[in-house]
């Protein structure tokens, strides 16, 4: 899967998850979830779950920094790792 | 199991599906017992504890350390004390502003806990409207399945990983004293009471979970030592870790069984 396929793949479960209505029509990788207040501690573990189920992997999270954290890069990131 | 949430085959936490046919978990607490008490403290040397302390409870003292968690206190609440509460008048700061969320600890079963994020600063008017969890701090007793203190806990997720001093004066000097008022206050009030005996069965493993996953402690006076500390913990609560497993499930099943005979 391209890095492309990836973000495409998270921006999916990220606006099933949150709804299109909160989030920028544009949605930039270094765009954090948590900083910008559009998920909470269950929205952000659905969306993690909900990615895992979609691409049959577990994403390490523990990996990512705390700049990283929240982040579609950090998602991009992790994906691209989890499926090499 | 049904009571996850689901995607796909990965399982969430306890939170229940929504739009099941559940009962509500039956309210059997009488809060206008738990709160009938004086819940001040003295440090015992002729001051409130809170200035032994500048109010470590009460306020957002890891300030902006913590990213993901709030550091402002969130004050959990049974739906039943958080109905109590209201129907007293309600508490400024408190109970204006809140969350809810909706387990399923059997399938059938609705447990609604209500989470207030305090903005109070230990300014919360009248003091003894505070929720049940400030008024036990910095304790909580650790009961058996019949409902006997056999113990306590320390109150709060984050303080169970202190490695030299737990910042609160009276968790470090007066544990005793404080102890025995907790026991002789609410031991009469848990005894046969099924609602307080699965809320504070369930809190006991909440923290037992929370310890097993977090091999950390903190020493908050170092400042590389608890930034690192500061990022796990919050992380594992972020993430909601200990609790996303079916032994966390189970035990809180046969919790909820116990103490409602099912
Ligand atoms: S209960 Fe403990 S932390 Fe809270 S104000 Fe009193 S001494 Fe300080
Ligand atoms: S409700 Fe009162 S006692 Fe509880 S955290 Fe807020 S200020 Fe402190």
């Amino acid at each position: 899967m391209t890095r492309g396929e990836c973000r495409e793949i998270i921006v999916r479960c990220i606006k099933e998850i949150v709804g299109n209505d909160d989030l920028p029509s544009q949605i930039e990788d270094d765009y954090n979830l948590i900083k910008a207040g559009v998920v909470d501690s269950l929205k952000f573990v659905k969306l993690v779950l909900l990615i895992e189920d979609k691409c049959g992997i577990k994403l390490e999270l523990e990996k990512l920094s705390n700049e990283e954290f929240g982040t579609v890069r950090g998602f991009i990131m992790l994906l691209a790792k989890g499926i090499e | 199991m049904k009571n996850l949430v689901q995607l796909g085959d990965s399982s969430c936490c306890w939170q229940k599906v929504l739009n099941d046919p559940v009962t509500e978990m039956k309210k059997t607490i009488n809060w206008s017992a738990v709160y009938s008490w004086d819940p001040k403290y003295s440090s015992g040397e002729g001051v409130a504890c809170y200035e032994k302390c500048d109010g470590y409870c009460c306020t957002p003292f890891f300030g902006d350390e913590l990213k993901l968690i709030n550091a402002e206190p969130v004050l959990p609440m049974l739906e039943s004390e958080y109905e109590y509460l209201l129907s007293i008048g309600g508490l400024a700061g408190v109970t204006d502003n809140v969350k809810s969320e909706v387990y399923e600890p059997v399938e059938g079963a609705e447990v609604r806990v209500y989470y207030a994020k305090c903005s109070c600063r230990g300014l919360c008017s009248p003091h003894e409207f505070r929720p049940f969890i400030c008024q036990v701090y910095p304790f909580f007793p650790l009961i058996d399945a019949e409902g006997e203190i056999e113990g306590f806990e320390i109150a709060s997720l984050l303080d169970m990983f202190h490695k030299n001093e737990n910042p609160c004066y009276l968790a470090e000097k007066k544990s005793i004293k404080v102890q025995e008022r907790v026991r002789k206050h609410l031991q009469p009030l848990i005894r046969g009471n099924p609602e307080m005996i699965f809320l504070l069965r369930a809190v006991r493993t909440i923290t037992e979970f929370m310890k097993r996953a977090l091999k950390e402690t903190v020493e908050i006076r170092n400042t590389k030592n608890r930034r690192k500390f500061l990022s796990s913990f919050e992380r594992k609560v972020f993430m909601r870790e200990p609790w996303r497993n079916e032994e966390f499930l189970k035990r809180i099943a046969s919790e909820y069984m116990n103490a409602f005979n099912e």
